[in-house]
């Protein structure tokens, strides 16, 4: 249907990266859930961000490639280029930070330890280790519609499989790379 | 009255799948972060406020018996009293937001 967003083409949008930093959206040629999984890959590369005291730019020169989820919400922020747009405690006490780079992606950083640590039987670095979870939405609807039109793509880390957990660990890539 | 304590449920990366009303209950079904499912029955509820919970993270659950919806539900569904009445609320993990509240006087997983 025309003028309708479907999920393919949620998977297959740019990110855009705000207005006032430099570069262009990198337009990914993608397939795919994991090629939309590759837009979070996008919303690194379509943002300036600061890697060793260098200017990076965006567009298909100078760029330095953010293939991993970076090791702390503040590494996060300065490669999106975008301060968080909330950050909250979980019930566990523990920081829980989420950006919107764009008007159809979110991240969120969180962990849930349930008094766990990590060795511990039980403990699922998943979930109850600090991860992010990305959701992608198509362009032109909100994201209670595209809940609603099962439009919302959850990424999921790679060889998911139920009970494993479908938060992202640090240093893990992007998935779609 | 039951002995769970709905405060206590671990909804951390759940999602509600089902929420279906049944004379004076209301029953909640939600997958928890490794997919299994479970159910909640809230009993002898005098109304519930939904927006659209169905397939959002959430984050956590909280009791309440000072919201002032309390009062409207009780109201609005001609009780006499709010006695024993509590307010269970379902938190979205995105916006904090109580997507689905529930004003019963028990709960329990089933």
């Amino acid at each position: 249907m025309e003028g309708r967003a479907t999920k393919k083409q949620a998977l297959q949008q740019p990110l855009i990266a705000p207005d006032d930093l430099i570069g262009g959206p990198l337009k990914l040629g993608a397939k795919g859930v994991a090629a939309g999984a590759g837009a979070v890959m996008g919303a690194m590369k379509s943002v300036g961000a600061k890697e060793s005291g260098v200017l990076l730019q965006g567009g298909k020169k100078g760029i330095k490639p953010f293939d991993k989820f970076p090791s702390s919400p503040s590494e996060m922020t300065r490669i999106l280029g975008v301060e968080p747009k909330k950050v909250t405690l979980t019930p566990d006490g523990t920081q829980r930070v989420i950006w919107e780079p764009n008007s159809n992606t979110r991240i969120r950083f969180e962990s849930h330890p349930e008094g766990l640590r990590a060795g511990d039987a039980g403990f699922n670095p998943r979930h109850h280790g600090e991860h992010y979870h990305v959701e992608l939405k198509p362009d032109g609807v909100s994201w209670n519609q595209a809940n609603k039109q099962g439009l919302i793509t959850k990424v999921k880390p790679e060889n998911y499989s139920p009970g494993m957990g479908t938060g992202f660990l640090h240093n893990e890539k992007f998935p779609g790379n | 009255m039951s002995t769970f304590e709905f405060e206590k449920c671990r909804f951390d990366d759940a999602e509600i799948s089902c929420v279906a009303a049944d004379g004076d209950s209301l029953l909640v079904t939600y997958r928890d972060w490794q997919e299994q499912e479970h159910q909640l029955i809230f009993e002898m509820v005098a109304g519930y406020q939904w927006f659209s919970p169905e397939g959002k993270a959430l984050s956590h659950g909280t009791v309440d018996v000072e919201d002032p919806f309390l009062s409207l539900a009780c109201e609005m569904a001609d009780e006499d009293s709010m006695d024993g009445f509590k307010v269970y609320s379902f938190i979205s993990v995105w916006n904090d937001a109580k997507i689905l509240r529930v004003v019963a006087k028990d709960v329990r997983q089933i």
